[in-house]
């Protein structure tokens, strides 16, 4: 199990480092980047300890700690990386079921109209539609939008998605 | 064979039963969400992840009775642990990165909406008449209702439990924000 600790340790560390980096950054909004940046050189980290202990006698593969579950463990790692980033966007993002479950929950009970008046008032679709055209999926021209080469990439995807999953759109 | 050989075949067991596992969970989503109500989705989505849970310690116990390592019985209850612990991983970074903001993302339904305009583009009032603050509200309330989160009686919405998912992700969020303090 000494792998499986190894690597969620080295993950913990590289959560910790991306905190103290947004601690001390001045620029505020996500820096998603850098975490992936810092997950990417503690998984390096992660995987030459794997080498150099490769073939070491120092762990016993026959004991309970030292079994070898050297993929399994670099696997946990790299799915922790994305698991960690939804939890980091929620701390920028406020999302409108959130937002909608906490004016319930604020209110104790709210109509309908309440509840879309509460929505209308954050703008959730004007403000991602000025994140789509800062972003460059978007471009804005005389009032009239569309979509960029990156921005009918995604909705290639979007597309291709829909032909699998055989659903239509939400939103 | 060097000692260790059959441990390092156990490795590769338990991550392809988890992998595999989540190929199952896959397929079973394929197939069985094409008809599943918006108002369903998030308690249908609850019982395939759980529903498969089990998968990869019947397979990991599958391997065991074949003899496909040779390693002690500790091993073999560890690896079919681990097993499950990267099935469910790998369904948590599903639902959350690929088919949550599929199915409920602002951006990527205004990316549609717009990728459905003619060649000059849509403007402000084409796109709500399209999509807009109602139909995005009507839209999570038939969730939240469908899921339990919320209750609706003689027109007014309540909390329909306390310990939903929104509740528990926004409390982790909200430590970890602390923490940031940005």
């Amino acid at each position: 199990m000494f792998y499986i600790v190894f690597a969620v340790a080295l993950f913990i560390a590289s959560v910790i480092t991306h905190i103290f980096f947004c601690r001390r950054v001045v620029k505020t909004g996500l820096h998603a980047k850098a975490f992936i940046f810092t997950a990417i050189i503690f998984f390096g980290v992660y995987a030459l300890s794997v080498l150099a202990l490769w073939h070491s006698p120092v762990l016993d593969p026959r004991s309970l700690w030292g079994l070898p579950f050297r993929i399994t463990a670099g696997l946990i790692f790299l799915l922790l990386v994305p698991v960690y980033l939804c939890f980091y966007v929620l701390t920028q993002l406020t999302s409108p079921s959130k937002k909608i479950l906490l004016s319930i929950s604020q209110r104790g009970a709210l109509s309908r109209a309440d509840i879309l008046a509460g929505i209308q008032e954050e703008h959730f679709i004007m403000t991602r539609l000025n994140d789509l055209c800062a972003s460059g999926c978007v471009a804005r021209t005389n009032d009239k939008h569309s979509l960029t080469s990156e921005g009918q990439k995604i909705a290639a995807i979007l597309n291709l998605m829909q032909s699998i999953l055989g659903r239509n759109v939400g939103g | 064979m060097w000692e260790g050989e059959g441990l390092m075949t156990m490795d590769v067991l338990t991550a392809g039963a988890g992998i595999f596992s989540f190929l199952i969970f896959l397929s079973v989503h394929f197939i069985t969400f094409r008809w599943v109500r918006p108002e369903n989705l998030l308690r249908s989505l609850l019982v395939c992840v759980v529903t498969v849970m089990g998968f990869p310690v019947l397979l990991m116990g599958f391997f065991y009775i074949l003899k496909a390592a040779d390693a002690t019985l500790q091993a073999w209850i560890c690896a079919a642990i681990l097993a499950s612990v990267l099935q469910g991983l790998l369904c948590f970074v599903y639902v959350l990165c690929v088919f949550g903001p599929y199915e409920t993302s602002v951006r990527m339904r205004l990316v549609r909406e717009i990728a459905l305009a003619p060649p000059g583009g849509i403007s402000m009032e084409e796109l709500a008449r399209c999509y807009n603050t109602e139909i995005m509200v009507n839209l999570r309330l038939q969730r939240l209702l469908g899921s339990g989160d919320i209750i609706e009686k003689d027109g007014l919405y309540r909390i329909g439990r306390e310990g939903n998912f929104f509740f528990i992700f926004d409390a982790i969020a909200a430590v970890l924000k602390k923490w940031i303090a940005q």
